[in-house]
């Protein structure tokens, strides 16, 4: 693909994220309906590790392909965060258009309790958000995920998030991450008021960890190798499989003699692994903005992540016509960091496009 | 989070002649960097010994801060890959060579309004004390 090709493709995409009509599907990567991308937060151990640079993330995530989706974790990546320097932007607009990717989403933070000892007020709170949503337009970014509180979105002046997004042409995604559920108030009252909303500068971002179909291997497996009993393991899966309550855990599992390490096991069981139906997806599907393409860890032997409901998450985005992108997010580094992260995303984009061309 | 890598390389370093001042590198035990403000205590021990909180500070990018100062700090950002100096006032000068140190750090995540979301880390790693024929 030649650079004038691939702006042309970028800046199509831009224009046709906008939109979400079903017929009015943007030319992407391969003829997939949605198109793919990643998060650098995929790297995660990597970059910590001193193992990749910057350079090296957006190298290895520009050899998925030309045109795959970028974002990336603005306080992980950006070293001069809240801010956006000069030089952060100069060298990640260059290796952009080096690796032919397109900047899809930034993640933000609202960061509520970073004065120590009190929480934000709302005008600081927007303030910060303000200084993200530049920082995304900056960088070329159409989207800022957050996680929203509805003032931001309702608030009148300028604690309105959603009206300053706006005026900058930045989108605001609200990520629903496990243990939001669709059955709980706070995301019902977020839901209503984005139908009554209805502008595409507020939606959604949901991680597909909310469609857990279990509790994935390698989180047992670090769980095992860190001590905790069968018995106690095997019990926390089953209360997971019954959706029991963080209280009943906590209570069964401390009467069982679980320690610090089991109790952790329990959150982890919460924060991780969601118990929603993907034809939830429906609700919301125009104010889909971009999806959280999350995994644990794929199995070589099936080319299947084998914990989260994928055929079914592929086969509601496509019927339902969302035409963004969904950026792969390797998590299974929170286990076991010395995997090989990029052969995990390839194989997780692998499925995503087998599962399109069978939907 | 990466707690193993909290106390950064394998040396410590004398802060001045008398031994009884010594520094290690730290790294944040987080994915995302953080305010300094979001680092609420951090406690040492060497050689089974625990350091007093009014002996410790804090350097990063060559700035000194006492514990007891990070709480004002939210402007100052820790950004993932920096390394911080930590400096510890031992009651006794250290003798160079090896020693037991163990870290461990308290840190509030920021994310939620409606909650507090307080993280410890602890690192234990067997250091070498730089001594003057280095």
């Amino acid at each position: 693909m030649t650079r004038k090709e691939f702006m042309g493709l970028a800046a199509g995409a831009a224009a046709g994220a906008l939109t979400h009509h079903a017929g009015e599907q943007t030319a992407t990567t391969q003829g997939t309906p949605f198109h793919l991308g990643i998060t650098l937060y995929s790297f995660n151990a990597e970059f910590y590790q001193y193992k990749y640079s910057f350079h090296d993330c957006m190298e290895k995530a520009g050899s998925l392909g030309p045109g795959t989706g970028l974002e990336l974790v603005g306080p992980q990546m950006v070293d001069s965060w809240p801010e956006v320097s000069e030089e952060f932007e100069k060298t990640f607009k260059s290796l952009a258009e080096k690796y032919q990717l397109r900047p899809t989403a930034y993640s933000g933070y609202a960061d509520w309790r970073r004065k120590a000892g009190r929480v934000l007020t709302p005008e600081e709170n927007a303030e910060y958000l303000r200084l993200q949503v530049r920082g995304a337009k900056q960088l070329g970014f159409p989207i800022l995920r957050i996680q929203v509180t509805p003032s931001i979105i309702t608030g009148t002046g300028r604690s309105n998030i959603v009206a300053y997004a706006e005026k900058m042409g930045v989108r605001i995604g609200h990520e629903i991450h496990a243990p939001q559920s669709f059955r709980q108030d706070e995301l019902r009252r977020l839901i209503d008021v984005a139908h009554k909303l209805n502008s595409p500068y507020f939606g959604f971002v949901p991680d597909c960890g909310i469609f857990a179909s279990s509790c994935a291997k390698p989180y047992l497996d670090k769980f095992t190798q860190m001590g905790v009993p069968a018995r106690i393991r095997n019990r926390i899966v089953e209360l997971w499989r019954e959706q029991a309550s963080p209280e009943k855990v906590v209570a069964e599992v401390k009467a069982m003699g679980g320690d610090h390490m089991a109790l952790l096991m329990v959150t982890e069981s919460f924060t991780y692994f969601g118990h929603e139906d993907p034809k939830s997806l429906n609700e919301i599907m125009p104010q889909l903005i971009h999806i959280h393409g999350k995994f644990f860890g794929i199995d070589p032997a099936t080319g299947e992540e084998p914990s989260v409901r994928y055929p079914e998450i592929v086969s509601v985005l496509k019927a339902g016509g969302f035409s963004g992108c969904m950026a792969s997010e390797y998590e299974g580094h929170h286990w076991f960091p010395d995997g090989d992260a990029l052969w995990q995303v390839k194989a997780h984009h692998a499925m995503v496009r087998k599962l399109l061309a069978r939907a | 989070m990466f707690d193993e890598q909290m106390i950064n390389g394998d040396l410590i370093y004398p802060d001045d002649s008398t031994f009884s001042r010594v520094r290690c590198n730290i790294r944040l035990p987080w994915y995302r960097g953080l305010p300094l403000s979001c680092v609420q205590s951090i406690e040492v021990t060497i050689d089974g010994i625990p350091a007093n909180r009014n002996d410790l500070s804090l350097t990063l990018h060559g700035i000194n801060h006492k514990l007891d100062e990070l709480g004002n700090l939210d402007e100052v950002f820790w950004f993932v890959r920096h390394v911080a100096a930590l400096h510890v006032r031992t009651p006794k000068p250290l003798a160079p060579g090896p020693h037991d140190m163990k870290v461990v750090m308290h840190i509030n995540i920021p994310y939620h309004a409606a909650r507090e979301y307080p993280q410890v880390a602890e690192c234990r790693k067997r250091v070498t004390l730089v001594g003057p024929d280095w």
